[in-house]
């Protein structure tokens, strides 16, 4: 099939003849006729000349006389044959009319056809035109088989008829194409039957298959199935068989005829993508959608069988401070083990699609059984049958139990418990997305009780719920609407009976309503609002600095809170000069504070903002002192210039001994550390009698005056302090050094 | 074509006739080159006489050597080309000649090959007669 033979008419060319007779006349004269009905005629006076010619040479069809003397037409064909691309050029052996040998003859030595001599050159003519048409459409066939083959190849497909043997349920008789042999990994050459091709497939596939063959036979219907199969060779594929039924003229079936499809890859790839589409990558548990999926269909039987169906949240506690604390690396080291542990806590049935369900029977639903992971730190188990809560409950203290135990991660022990809210079907949602929303709400009133517990939902929950997404949204209008204040409490210093700064406290004015720092502050560090909320007190602090230093010269400090996460912000000290720039003051009149729990949470992440706020003369007070767990190791080189004393100790004061002796210890610390110490919440003059005889003069609280609208604080100096008329500024006896001060205040007031 | 002849064969043949070649064929001849301009006719009627010449030789070589399996490639030659230019008869009687040798009938073929000569005679004079009417061409 090599060969080119140019077709004449598509070509639109004369066809060229090469005519081999060692008779000069008939040359001559067939040579004539032949031009006249439009050929190309070459010609040769016999065997060895027309070979020679031949060699360089290819013409549409060549005319051997038969008999010539040397060698003559049979020999020359048969020589011609077994040239290179000369097995489909068409011969045509002239003979002699009553010479059935030579006619015979011809046909064995590879002539396309033989023609009798004769001057009928129109017939000849005919003749010689039919062989190159169809020498034509055999080239196209050749050609299409060829390509068709390419396909077939490329397709790993092939083709096979099956015969229905008389008398007999089956199929016996088989043959493969070519293609088809090469499908299994077969020569061309090879043979093969029926019974080796079920070799090749599995007992427990084999079976289904045959059952399906009989019942389509049977049926008379069309054959279109995936086998999966071990080639002789040992590879594993999985061909696709399809065929159709032939009928013979009485409209019996009595054979099919099909093809067989390598589809091993593309299975393969189906298969992959169904399970990326399904499948969580971490953690190999069903993903969002395939719960969506298995949950529909627990619902669906829910409610065609009655029974309830749970949908247990569990949200890991503290998740994100494993993350950001110890990396993703380690994150993701957890969250394969928690899969795990899970995927032991329910009958977690892996590998389940469409259709499989509903023909396995009436407890099927069962399969759907599943933890899976929604994303983050968020897991799902999905229980398609409960009789009540307790059940469902036992199930999330067998996850919270499974979830005890440490995991181990980055080389270190982890507690990853977990928060876990159930919702049932139907009393608590009629669809998943409803069963969802409300077993989020009751995991979320488990981590607002602590955490590491399960909780089945209560209607309840949810108009609390309610309440907060109102709260959040108000919140997040009121910096637009003004609605956010500062109040100042004093700091005084008692010895000198004088201001010696002040905290910034916010407060957000609802309507009639003051809403405290309690109620809207974990709210807004949970939904990052805390950030501008932070940014906005620390312009309205300078602000005041400046209203207070015009107005009775104030040049203490106003202590602004500020949350973890602002420290982490490269723009915070730019922010602070910016404001303080804008209002004309010093940047030492801007203090910060930030609690001994939050330094100690980012510490890592916090010093070197603390350095460089120090640098530019921003003071640093730790709040609530005392209440976290400061390694003092750190506190010696911490850049911080106060420290202020928890409350609860101070409350204690006088009253429990080891208030006493904690409250000593901070401030003989912050003594040798060469730092200022405050004591918070002081609320009665025994507490400051006390903190006075320990050493501490620097007091904050109820007593001395509660946190106030800033122009109250000019009334309070101008009515409280200068005229020394507190009790506690009477109570300090002995302490002249702070007249000076006390009278410069007023003097400036 | 044969039959056509068979037809003829039976009305009576002037001597003049039988010195000329087939008027039909030598009509078909021309009918391959009407305007002459590729002189066919005397070209094919001038390759005729060459391979008569050669083959009347030939015959008698291998006649008096006995030498029948050339005796019937002659025949077999000259068969086809005599009946494309017209020489009918002698056609005819190397047809005859062929059909019976191949049979191994070499006691009928006998007469038949003792005519061979004298019709071998007739058709060169008949291409002889015809080529000279074609004045263009020198023999």
């Amino acid at each position: 099939m090599t060969h080119h033979v140019a077709s004449p008419e598509i070509n639109d060319r004369r066809p060229t003849v090469l005519l081999v007779d060692d008779d000069e006349v008939n040359l001559l004269l067939t040579g004539a006729a032949l031009r006249e009905r439009g050929f190309d005629i070459a010609t040769s006076n016999g065997g060895e000349d027309a070979l020679g010619r031949l060699a360089s040479w290819t013409p549409d069809i060549v005319v051997l006389d038969a008999l010539m003397p040397e060698l003559d037409g049979f020999e020359t064909c048969v020589r011609l044959r077994h040239m290179p691309g000369f097995d489909n050029v068409p011969v045509l052996m002239l003979t002699g009319l009553d010479d059935e040998a030579s006619i015979n003859r011809a046909y064995q030595v590879g002539a396309t056809d033989f023609f009798v001599k004769a001057t009928q050159w129109s017939l000849l003519a005919g003749r010689l035109r039919y062989l190159l048409r169809a020498s034509r459409t055999r080239q196209e066939l050749e050609r299409s088989k060829a390509k068709l083959a390419r396909a077939q190849d490329l397709a790993r497909m092939g083709s096979f008829d099956w015969w229905v043997e008389e008398g007999r349920s089956f199929v016996n008789g088989l043959e493969l194409s070519e293609e088809g042999l090469r499908v299994f990994g077969y020569g061309p050459d090879d043979r093969t039957n029926l019974r080796d091709m079920l070799r090749m497939i599995a007992p427990t596939d084999r079976e289904p298959l045959l059952r399906l063959a009989r019942q389509i036979l049977y049926q008379v219907s069309v054959l279109a199935t995936d086998v999966p199969m071990t080639l002789h060779d040992g590879r594993y594929r999985i061909i696709h068989v399809e065929a159709e039924p032939e009928f013979d003229e009485h409209g019996h079936c009595c054979s099919y005829t099909g093809i067989v499809q390598d589809v091993t890859d593309r299975r393969i790839a189906e298969d992959r993508i169904r399970h990326l589409a399904n499948y969580d990558a971490l953690t190999n548990l069903p993903n969002r959608r395939q719960l969506i999926w298995r949950a529909e269909r627990s619902l669906e039987f829910a409610r065609r069988l009655g029974h309830q169906v749970a949908l247990l949240l569990i949200d890991l506690d503290r998740f994100k401070l494993i993350n950001d604390t110890l990396g993703h690396a380690a994150g993701d080291e957890l969250l394969m083990e928690v899969a795990y542990r899970l995927r032991g806590c329910v009958r977690h049935c892996e590998q389940l699609f469409e259709g499989v369900i509903e023909t396995a029977g009436a407890r099927s639903h069962r399969t759907l059984e599943a933890v899976g992971r929604l994303g983050g730190d968020e897991f799902v188990a999905l229980l398609p049958e409960v009789a009540d809560e307790e059940d469902a409950q036992r199930v999330a203290a067998r996850i919270l139990e499974a979830l005890r135990e440490p995991v181990v991660v980055a080389g270190q022990d982890c507690f990853a418990t977990a928060s876990v809210g159930i919702a049932l079907f139907p009393r608590d949602g009629n669809s998943f997305e409803d069963l969802l929303r409300n077993s989020d709400v009751a995991m979320y009133a488990v981590k607002s009780q602590g955490r590491n517990d399960a909780m089945v939902y209560t209607p309840r929950m949810a108009s609390r719920g309610k309440e907060k997404l109102v709260l959040e949204s108000a919140l997040h209008k009121a910096i637009e609407r003004d609605e956010l204040v500062l109040f100042y409490q004093p700091k005084v210093d008692v010895l000198a009976a004088r201001m010696v700064g002040a905290e910034a406290l916010m407060r957000w004015r609802r309507g009639d309503l003051l809403i405290q720092p309690a109620d809207f502050i974990p709210l807004a560090e949970e939904t990052g609002l805390i950030v501008p909320l932070s940014e906005w007190a620390l312009r309205q602090a300078a602000h005041q600095a400046r209203l207070w230093r015009d107005a009775f010269g104030f040049d203490d400090s106003i202590a602004v809170n500020l949350p973890n996460k602002m420290f982490e912000r490269t723009d915070l000290i730019e922010r602070i000069t910016t404001s303080a720039r804008e209002e004309g003051i010093p940047n030492r009149m801007i203090q910060l504070e930030i609690t001994e729990t939050g330094l100690m949470k980012d510490l890592h992440s916090v010093i070197p903002s603390l350095h460089r706020l120090t640098e530019i003369g921003i003071q640093i007070a730790i709040d609530d002192f005392g209440t976290g767990y400061s390694s003092l190791a750190y506190l010696t080189s911490l850049p911080i210039s106060e420290v202020k004393i928890d409350r609860s100790f101070v409350r204690e004061l006088g009253v429990s001994p080891q208030s006493m002796a904690v409250v000593t210890a901070i401030i003989a610390l912050a003594r040798s550390l060469g730092l200022k110490v405050v004591a918070e919440g002081v609320e009665n003059l025994r507490q400051q009698d006390v903190l006075h005889r320990l050493g501490c003069s620097l007091m904050q609280g109820f007593m001395f005056s509660k946190p106030m609208p800033p122009e109250e604080i000019q009334r309070w100096l101008e009515q409280v302090v200068l005229p020394r008329k507190a009790p506690w500024i009477a109570s300090v006896s002995g302490a002249p050094s702070g007249t000076d001060d006390l009278q410069d205040v007023g003097r400036r007031v | 074509m044969f039959e056509r002849r068979e037809q003829r064969k039976s009305e009576p043949e002037s001597l003049d006739d039988q010195l000329r070649l087939d008027r039909g064929r030598l009509a078909e001849l021309r009918a391959l080159d009407p305007d002459g301009r590729a002189r066919l006719l005397p070209r094919v009627l001038l390759a005729y006489q060459t391979s008569l010449d050669g083959h009347v030789e030939d015959w008698r070589r291998a006649r008096r050597e006995s030498a029948w399996k050339k005796v019937s490639e002659v025949a077999h030659a000259l068969k086809s080309s005599s009946a494309s230019v017209g020489a009918l008869r002698l056609a005819r009687l190397c047809a005859e000649i062929e059909s019976l040798l191949r049979q191994g009938d070499r006691e009928r073929a006998a007469p038949l090959l003792d005519r061979f000569g004298v019709e071998a005679e007739q058709a060169g004079i008949a291409v002889r007669r015809e080529l000279a009417e074609c004045t263009d061409i020198v023999p």
